[in-house]
């Protein structure tokens, strides 16, 4: 009886269309992903030149900056997801919203973990308490609390809710996280590219951060589009384990 | 005629102080743990540095943050065992106005917790807390608590992990409101230091961020 209460209303296998689609979409995306990825890894390591003051360890750059970035193209995606999710009540969103802060997550790990290798060559310590270091990894645990509460919370139509609502406080909480840890203290290099003054970088180091960025980039739309058509394929499971359930009693 | 939008708030408040009244049972708690957090914590710092006044404000806030967390989580672990949102559901008032009086009542409680913390801290840590310059720290420090409380207490709740569940959601969260407190008041302490960063003024964008989200977003918590 409480399985039948609970049960949402059924989700039907899209049509075949809508499925090719998708799965063509992921393709060309892995294809697309995968010839970038190369030439920006190439270009950071054979075209870029090494750095005049930090020589090789600042090949790093170009890993860590575009990681970032996505990361934070990532948790905004989960903010248009929980907002879509609450406005329009459809499964999709969620799902989106979903998978966008599981792939954020791993890319800010990453970001931490390089910006650690960078540190520990160039400031001779694996962490500092500088403001971008410590809001990066504020950020972090927000959205590693995200994945706990969904993870947790057993009812699962509530879970989304729930969700949605932490993945957009969250979201306007980043940047409030982020004056208050610059104002709090201040060792990070200041930004280069996105400064008043236009980028102060030699053109070579500019465009291989640039592939970089279009690489992780297409990346992350892969891993979107693959990890939320996995989503769609379990609620597609349960929905139907349900019903054999149900019409078993 | 059935009462506006502010008689029912009021009504649903008077309900939970009445319920404190009688049963006293999160104030007095929540007042014994800000207490021996103090103790505790007098422990773990070496008070007789120069940065003291520093330290033990952060004791204070740290001890009150605590406090708090635990103290609307028992709130809500109340309002469940009473089956009170259940009857919630049943009343006309918008979710807002849920929200409002839920953090009406919060808030009471968290100023008596205040008025109590306030004198404890003054005595144990010798810190001039006694000072009308740190009152706005404090109450914005407690409103942003308060209200950002009121909000993710009822997020975590669903869980069966919700004790711990509620602080791995919300202490990141309330880092800015935890920096602004613990500067706000280090500042209004020692008015020699110039030129900070309006400490303040991040409190009240804190504080009202979660009013904000807590008075659109309530609903969504509840509504099952």
């Amino acid at each position: 009886m409480i399985l039948l209460e609970a049960a949402p209303p059924p989700v039907r296998t899209p049509p075949n269309g809508r499925t090719d689609r998708t799965a063509r979409l992921q393709r060309a995306l892995g294809g697309a992903t995968a010839i970038t990825m190369l030439i920006a890894v190439g270009m950071s390591f054979l075209y870029a030149p090494p750095d005049l003051v930090q020589g090789q360890a600042q090949r790093i750059f170009y890993f860590h900056v575009p990681l970032a970035w996505v990361a934070y193209l990532a948790f905004f995606v989960v903010l248009v997801g929980s907002v879509g999710y609450l406005w329009r009540k459809q499964d999709g969103w969620d799902r989106l919203a979903a998978a966008s802060a599981e792939i954020g997550l791993v890319l800010t790990s990453l970001v931490l973990i390089s910006g650690s290798l960078w540190g520990k060559t160039i400031w001779g310590t694996w962490w500092s308490w500088d403001p971008r270091l410590t809001a990066t990894l504020v950020l972090w645990f927000i959205y590693l609390g995200y994945a706990m509460l969904r993870a947790l919370t057993t009812a699962p139509e509530r879970a989304k809710r729930l969700a949605a609502v932490l993945g957009i406080v969250g979201f306007i909480d980043v940047p409030i996280v982020h004056q208050s840890v610059v104002w709090w203290r201040s060792l990070h290099p200041a930004p280069v590219v996105l400064n008043a003054a236009g980028p102060q970088l030699p053109g070579s180091m500019l465009a291989t951060l640039l592939v970089g960025l279009l690489a992780y980039t297409l990346l992350y739309g892969f891993l979107l589009v693959w990890r939320v058509r996995i989503a769609g394929a379990e609620a597609r499971v349960i929905d139907r384990q349900r019903q054999t359930a149900l019409g078993e009693e | 005629m059935p009462p506006g939008f502010w008689g029912q708030v009021g009504s649903l408040l008077a309900a939970d102080l009445r319920r404190e009244w009688r049963g006293r049972a999160v104030v007095g708690l929540m007042v014994s743990f800000v207490c021996v957090t103090g103790l505790i914590l007098n422990f773990t710092f070496n008070l007789a540095l120069e940065s003291r006044v520093a330290t033990a404000v952060g004791a204070f806030w740290t001890a009150l943050l605590f406090a708090t967390i635990l103290g609307l989580g028992r709130v809500f672990v109340l309002d469940g065992e009473n089956g009170v949102w259940e009857g919630l559901t049943l009343i006309l008032l918008d979710p807002g106005g849920l929200f409002l009086a839920k953090l009406g009542s919060n808030l009471l409680f968290l100023t008596v917790l205040d008025s109590v913390a306030v004198p404890v801290f003054a005595a144990l840590y010798n810190l001039p807390l006694l000072h009308g310059a740190v009152l706005l720290p404090i109450a914005l420090g407690t409103l942003a608590l308060g209200a950002a409380g009121t909000l993710f207490v009822p997020l975590a709740g669903a869980s069966t992990a919700r004790e711990i569940l509620l602080p791995v959601v919300l202490l990141p969260l309330l880092v800015p409101v935890l920096i602004g407190a613990v500067q706000a008041t280090v500042a209004a302490l020692t008015p020699a230091t110039a030129g900070q960063p309006p400490w303040t003024g991040l409190l009240a964008a804190c504080a009202a961020l979660f009013l904000g989200s807590g008075y659109l977003l309530y609903g969504y918590l509840l509504d099952d």
